[in-house]
């Protein structure tokens, strides 16, 4: 059993040894309720969400044109055309909005000067972006040709983990980059 | 183990999440796959039953497809309704916590084990609320009026439900995974004996016959 007072030194000790982890998740969980409200906005879905969303669909359209499986993309759906009957809606969590406001938060939140993280959430925003249109153009290619059950795996399990497991790998390097910087200034010191 | 030892062994974390990470969640997928979800469905039943014993839901076995979580309530013209939520949502929640399991660094199995309880109660602690807030959701909402042909009005207990609502299926359904894990590493801080290894006891010279 902890004592009261063995309790109250093991808080203090958490906050004080995790200072910059807590502020991490702090700031983190109020951008992202934050975002998430403004996203949730009827102005800013029909207005920012939408448009987004249509030009996700155009892109993943062209490239299924180009690599053979012709399509005719209205708004936010793609068709499949020429005897291909299957089609797909790109919907608010396929268009990669969300995942790039977690994404993105992470970024903000973690304690780097920004100009040596504003590279690193570019890169990860256009390699997530990548991503994501490549869950379209395959989502697409597995809804023509393979069963419903197949789509539904590939939707619903498979890209999702993907992402997640993008998402992390992207972070915990990024988290590394951090952790190196003071090792390194420490090693400078000690050498002056 | 120490904060700085954690992040000397980030290069680690990043092999052993396309290594141990990816390979558990595969072996957990294929587990779910064939009739896991079945049986984390009944298990969750339970918790259900408890943590939301004024709903009535019920777990009702099948496919991948058709297995789900039903919810029965009385309508207001003493009819019943039933909605129904399906069990292979759950799994992207604990796939993350799988590959969180495995990747991070332990100092031993009993430490990693205590890790591994504290994670499966607060997965079971938000699937309970994932599954009531949903089911709750629409029962309020104008979807089920319409199915059930009952009178329905925006009010402000429903606008807040479903906003809560909305932020766990766009958002929290798909990275609770993280949460769950700070919260289990929290726990374990504060709730946990620290563990000490045994002294490995020397191994004496084999005597000479």
């Amino acid at each position: 059993m902890i004592g009261h007072n063995e309790k109250g030194s093991k808080v203090k000790s958490f906050i004080q040894d995790y200072r910059p982890e807590i502020k991490f998740v702090l700031i983190f969980s109020v951008g992202l309720i934050v975002s998430f409200i403004l996203v949730n906005n009827k102005f800013v879905a029909e207005n920012v969400i939408k448009p987004i969303t249509e030009a996700e669909t155009y892109v993943a359209s062209v490239v299924l044109n180009l690599i053979g499986f012709p399509n005719t993309q209205t708004s936010i759906y793609i068709s499949g055309a020429e005897g291909n009957f299957f089609r797909m809606e790109v919907r608010n969590n396929c268009n990669g909005v969300y995942e790039s406001i977690v994404f993105l938060m992470a970024f903000i939140a973690i304690q780097i000067p920004w100009r040596r993280k504003i590279g690193w959430m570019s890169f990860g925003f256009a390699l997530f972006h990548v991503v994501n249109e490549l869950r379209l153009v395959t989502l697409f290619i597995i809804g023509s040709n393979y069963s419903n059950e197949a789509f539904v795996f590939f939707h619903e399990t498979f890209w999702n983990y993907t992402l997640v497991i993008v998402t992390l790998g992207i972070f915990i390097f990024c988290a590394h980059q951090v952790s190196k910087a003071p090792a390194a200034a420490l090693a400078e010191q000690k050498s002056a | 183990m120490s904060k700085q030892d954690l992040y000397n062994q980030l290069p680690i974390i990043i092999r052993r999440l396309f290594t141990w990470g990816l390979l558990s969640a595969g072996l957990f997928l294929v587990v779910w796959y064939f009739g896991g979800y079945n049986l984390w469905g009944r298990f969750l039943q339970f918790f259900l039953n408890i943590f939301l014993f004024p709903m009535d839901i019920q777990f009702e076995a099948g496919t991948s497809q058709s297995a789900a979580f039903i919810y029965t309530f009385a309508l207001e013209n003493g009819e019943r309704g039933q909605l129904v939520f399906p069990a292979n949502m759950l799994h992207s929640v604990i796939v993350e916590v799988v590959t969180l399991l495995a990747l991070w660094p332990h100092k031993n199995y009993k430490l990693l084990l205590r890790l591994a309880a504290w994670c499966l109660l607060f997965t079971i602690l938000y699937q309970c609320f994932n599954v009531g807030i949903q089911l709750y959701a629409i029962k309020i909402g104008p979807e089920a009026a319409s199915k059930y042909k009952l009178f329905w009005e925006e009010t402000w207990w429903y606008l807040t439900v479903n906003k809560v609502a909305a932020f766990d299926k766009f958002l929290l359904r798909y990275w609770a995974g993280f949460p769950i894990f700070m919260c289990a590493l929290t726990a374990d801080y504060f709730f946990g004996k620290k563990y000490r290894a045994k002294a490995v006891p020397k191994k004496s010279a084999r005597p000479k016959k």
